[in-house]
């Protein structure tokens, strides 16, 4: 599986290259396949689950995300479906649109902590200016380019911020996703019972037209 | 006070204690069921419920949204095999609108 982390130091040999390239090309016309953990998540504290929404909690309609920081799919998916959904949400009082942090690799769990590090007040807006700003740059950003980031917002941190407890949740939520709910790639989305995985800007807005939401 | 959720009476008052309602899915269908199945389908299922903030699961995650006084706040818990989770609700994990703004003036002065 290639590791994002990988693309910034560009240092290896020409059958390493190949190898690369080769499964660059594997991946470049299919959303990102997501790993899970086999083991066992330990304690989890729900303080830490990696999940925010926006809406209304008791609205009928409800739309579930999982989304990846390090998958291109999920930042198209964002920049041409989310994002512009998520202003009209604001606006109405019938829609609850939930946000799953879906890791793709099991080095995004550290850009998990980082979200998960701030203050749970700006947890939700963080991920989301996060998501926009790296999908107009189209960068998959490391633990620390999403701190670096992040940093320049100067926002405030969770003064008893539990690393491990963090990690763990992340972990549990892959786990839940990729096990119990078959989501074997990012972006995935949910109107009503079914998940479509993989999905894209198009599929977002046929969905949406097939539920029957008025926008 | 303890909870024994192996009726659907029982499920119910669980769900009256903890503030919740179930989402996605209809009371009649969580008494059919072992499972309590919430949040458009996320399933959870209990074990035991020792009191109104804390239960047992086999695995699961499931969302609980609180009375609507508090509509703000939603619950969302993960549980794992082992561990009792508390089933308390979690009011910090929501993006409004005036903080998106916020962080979107700070991004632009940055």
């Amino acid at each position: 599986m290639i590791d994002s982390d990988s693309n910034n130091t560009f240092v290896c040999t020409r059958r390493k290259m190949l190898g690369m390239s080769a499964a660059a090309l594997a991946f470049a016309n299919f959303p990102g396949r997501v790993f899970s953990d086999s083991s066992e998540s330990g304690p989890v504290d729900l303080r830490y689950a990696p999940q925010f929404y926006v809406g209304q909690p008791d609205a009928a309609f409800r739309i579930d995300i999982a989304w990846s920081i390090r998958c291109g799919y999920s930042h198209k998916l964002f920049k041409n479906g989310v994002d512009p959904f998520v202003k009209q949400i604001f606006e109405r009082d019938d829609t609850l649109l939930v946000f799953h942090h879906l890791c793709r690799y099991k080095k995004e769990i550290g850009n998990s902590e980082v979200f998960l590090s701030l203050d749970p007040t700006y947890y939700g807006p963080a991920c989301m200016v996060s998501m926009r700003h790296f999908a107009e740059k189209e960068k998959f950003p490391t633990k620390s380019q999403l701190k670096k980031f992040l940093k320049k917002l100067d926002l405030p941190n969770d003064p008893n911020f539990n690393k491990k407890a963090a990690k763990n949740a992340s972990i549990l939520l892959n786990n839940y996703l990729v096990k119990d709910e078959q989501i074997n790639k990012t972006p995935a989305l949910r109107i009503g019972q079914k998940w479509i995985i993989g999905a894209s800007p198009e599929d977002f807005a046929q969905a949406l037209k097939e539920s029957g939401y008025e926008s | 006070m303890k909870v024994n959720l192996d009726s659907l009476q029982r499920r119910r008052e669980f769900l009256r204690l903890t503030g919740g309602i179930a989402l996605g899915a209809s009371a009649a269908t969580i008494g059919l069921i072992p499972r309590l199945v919430l949040a458009g389908g996320c399933k959870a299922e209990i074990i035991k419920a020792p009191s109104k903030t804390s239960i047992t699961v086999k695995s699961g995650l499931m969302v609980i949204t609180p009375t609507s006084d508090e509509s703000q706040k939603i619950g969302i818990v993960l549980i794992d095999n082992e561990h009792e989770a508390a089933a308390k609700t979690n009011p910090y994990k929501v993006c409004t609108e005036p903080k998106l703004r916020e962080l979107e003036e700070k991004l632009k002065q940055s």
